[in-house]
């Protein structure tokens, strides 16, 4: 008479998983001056912004996103990053007549349940960072198109004292206007 | 056994009949003739996939008779197909940098209109008869010994426009040299996408004569490929798909225009705009944001956009003409062109259609408003 045993199975699954998304566009900037100085004026708005100077890009934070800016070619990158350092484990115990074999299918099959909601969580997290992104887009967008708003004004400012003498400049904040009279 | 073969006449309309002494084929022979008559005439794509899905053993030559109808099919089908395509039509197009108006034999003189069909002609039209083009794996190496002359391309486009649909382009697509043309990769993106892109892409051909006319021709068939395809995506669920095509699409108008532009032929573009007039019209639904798959990262997004949108990124570059040609002062060399260039945009509405693709462009940005 064959003879049941009593098995205990232990797994358990360590990782680190992450999540990230990134999207890009230019900063669309009028060539008014040379590429070179509307390369400076929107490396000086963007400090302006809060942006920190890291080698050949302007970067900061915002709302749990890190934007990044090539102001030479007017590249802006932003980038959604999140990650978790994943502990699951999982314990069964069940009553078998082949020792060895029932702990072996019975370990391999807690293990792929493991994968399995490890790769769950893993979506999970890119969701997280993808919805982050999007959001973060909304309230990126005006910001960027002030930046480019001010470094056109200045420009013109710029371009307009080249051509002649400025009689007058009238400059609106609110409507974003900007009225410059020239005498040529 | 051999199959009788008629000559018949192109035009349709009433006239005291010709005789002329029945010639016999073989019909191996016969079904060349078929087959070459029924790509220039336009017949039914159905029709022409059963012609070319048949494998047929190859003779070593053809009769004499035989060619002589092949010379005859090819010079007066050619012809007539290239004025149906449009060479009827008065347009304007550019000579010399100056627009000159008129049809096709107006515009340009018969002379530089010649057809001038090498071996290479009569070689695909063996080989499209004897294989099975629906099941056969390699199409086979063509010798370099001879030039493929512009004759022999427009042949093979019409070739593949008229099997276009059925399973018999896949070996037809890939026949070297000719699918190396760059006006065979402009018109057929879609079907070329999964290939690997040409070391060497060429349009010289098709910019000077007699190559520029037969593209005047063209421009509206390119326009219908070009909006057949941009709908088709609009229709697409395979996004890889659509982004392997839209891959394709850019990287080859803009070989195309840079080409055109380099030329002093801008003018040869003017698909472009026919194209956009179609698929920017108002109530046109091809542009019409799609649902997003569930859980696609906005990077993902954004590749599968581009790729929808691959035609209408080429319009900033079209924009940038038009300032050029407005910028053109009246001592310029280009400055006809320029303003014959200001002519046709402002016909076909540029500005208008360059404006709804930027609003389309910014509705599908990312980090749209």
């Amino acid at each position: 008479m064959s003879r049941a045993y009593r098995i205990r199975v232990r797994e358990s699954l360590q990782r680190l998983i992450r999540g990230s998304d990134r999207v890009g566009t230019e900063l669309e900037l009028l060539a008014i001056l040379p590429a070179d100085q509307l390369a400076r004026l929107l490396a000086v708005e963007l400090e302006r912004q809060g942006f920190d100077q890291e080698g050949d890009r302007h970067v900061r934070e915002f709302q749990g996103v890190r934007v990044e800016i090539d102001a030479t070619r007017g590249q802006v990158e932003v980038i959604s990053e999140t990650q978790e350092d994943l502990n699951l484990s999982d314990e069964r115990r069940e009553r078998v007549y082949d020792r060895r074999t029932a702990s072996r299918e019975l370990r391999e099959q807690m293990r792929k349940e493991l994968e399995q909601q490890a790769d769950q969580r893993e979506s999970e997290l890119q969701q997280q960072a993808t919805d982050r992104l999007e959001k973060s887009l909304r309230d990126l967008r005006p910001l960027l198109d002030r930046a480019v708003n001010r470094v056109t004004a200045e420009a013109l400012k710029i371009k307009a004292a080249q051509l002649g003498e400025i009689k007058e400049m009238v400059e609106d904040d609110e409507s974003g206007s900007l009225t410059i009279v020239l005498e040529v | 056994m051999h199959g009788d073969a008629v000559e018949f006449e192109t035009d349709q309309t009433a006239r005291p009949a010709i005789h002329r002494p029945r010639v016999e084929v073989t019909p191996f022979e016969d079904r060349l003739l078929r087959l070459l008559t029924g790509m220039l005439r336009g017949t039914a794509e159905s029709q022409m996939a059963a012609l070319a899905g048949q494998r047929v053993s190859r003779p070593k030559c053809l009769h004499r008779d035989a060619v002589r109808l092949i010379e005859n099919r090819l010079s007066r089908g050619v012809v007539a197909l290239l004025c149906r395509a449009g060479g009827w039509k008065t347009e304007r197009f550019l000579r010399g940098g100056a627009p000159r108006g008129g049809s096709l034999w107006e515009r340009t003189t018969i002379g530089e209109l010649r057809l001038e069909f090498s071996r290479h002609a009569l070689e695909l039209l063996m080989w499209m008869t004897a294989s099975d083009l629906t099941a056969d794996r390699r199409p086979p190496r063509q010798s370099a010994a001879t030039a493929v002359t512009t004759a022999d391309q427009l042949l093979y486009l019409i070739a593949c426009h008229a099997l276009r649909h059925s399973a018999a382009t896949r070996l037809l697509f890939r026949r070297a040299p000719f699918c190396r043309d760059g006006l065979f990769q402009l018109m057929f993106p879609d079907a070329l996408a999964a290939e690997s892109w040409p070391k060497s892409l060429e349009f010289d051909r098709w910019l000077s004569e007699p190559g520029s006319s037969f593209l005047e021709c063209l421009q509206s068939l390119l326009a219908q490929r070009w909006v057949d395809i941009e709908t088709w995506k609009a229709e697409q669920w395979d996004w890889s798909r659509v982004q392997e095509i839209g891959h394709r699409q850019e990287r080859v108008l803009e070989a195309f225009l840079d080409a055109v532009h380099q030329a002093g032929r801008r003018d040869l573009s003017g698909f472009v705009l026919e194209a956009a007039g179609k698929l920017l019209s108002d109530g046109s639904t091809t542009y019409n944001l799609p649902q997003s798959p569930p859980g696609s990262r906005l990077i993902d997004r954004a590749a599968l956009y581009r790729g929808r949108l691959a035609f209408l990124h080429q319009f900033a570059r079209l924009r940038r003409w038009e300032r050029e040609a407005r910028n053109s002062a009246f001592y310029d060399e280009d400055y006809q062109a320029s303003q014959f260039w200001l002519s046709e945009w402002e016909r076909r509405g540029g500005t208008r259609l360059c404006e709804r693709a930027a609003g389309i462009l910014r509705e599908w940005e990312p980090f749209g408003e």
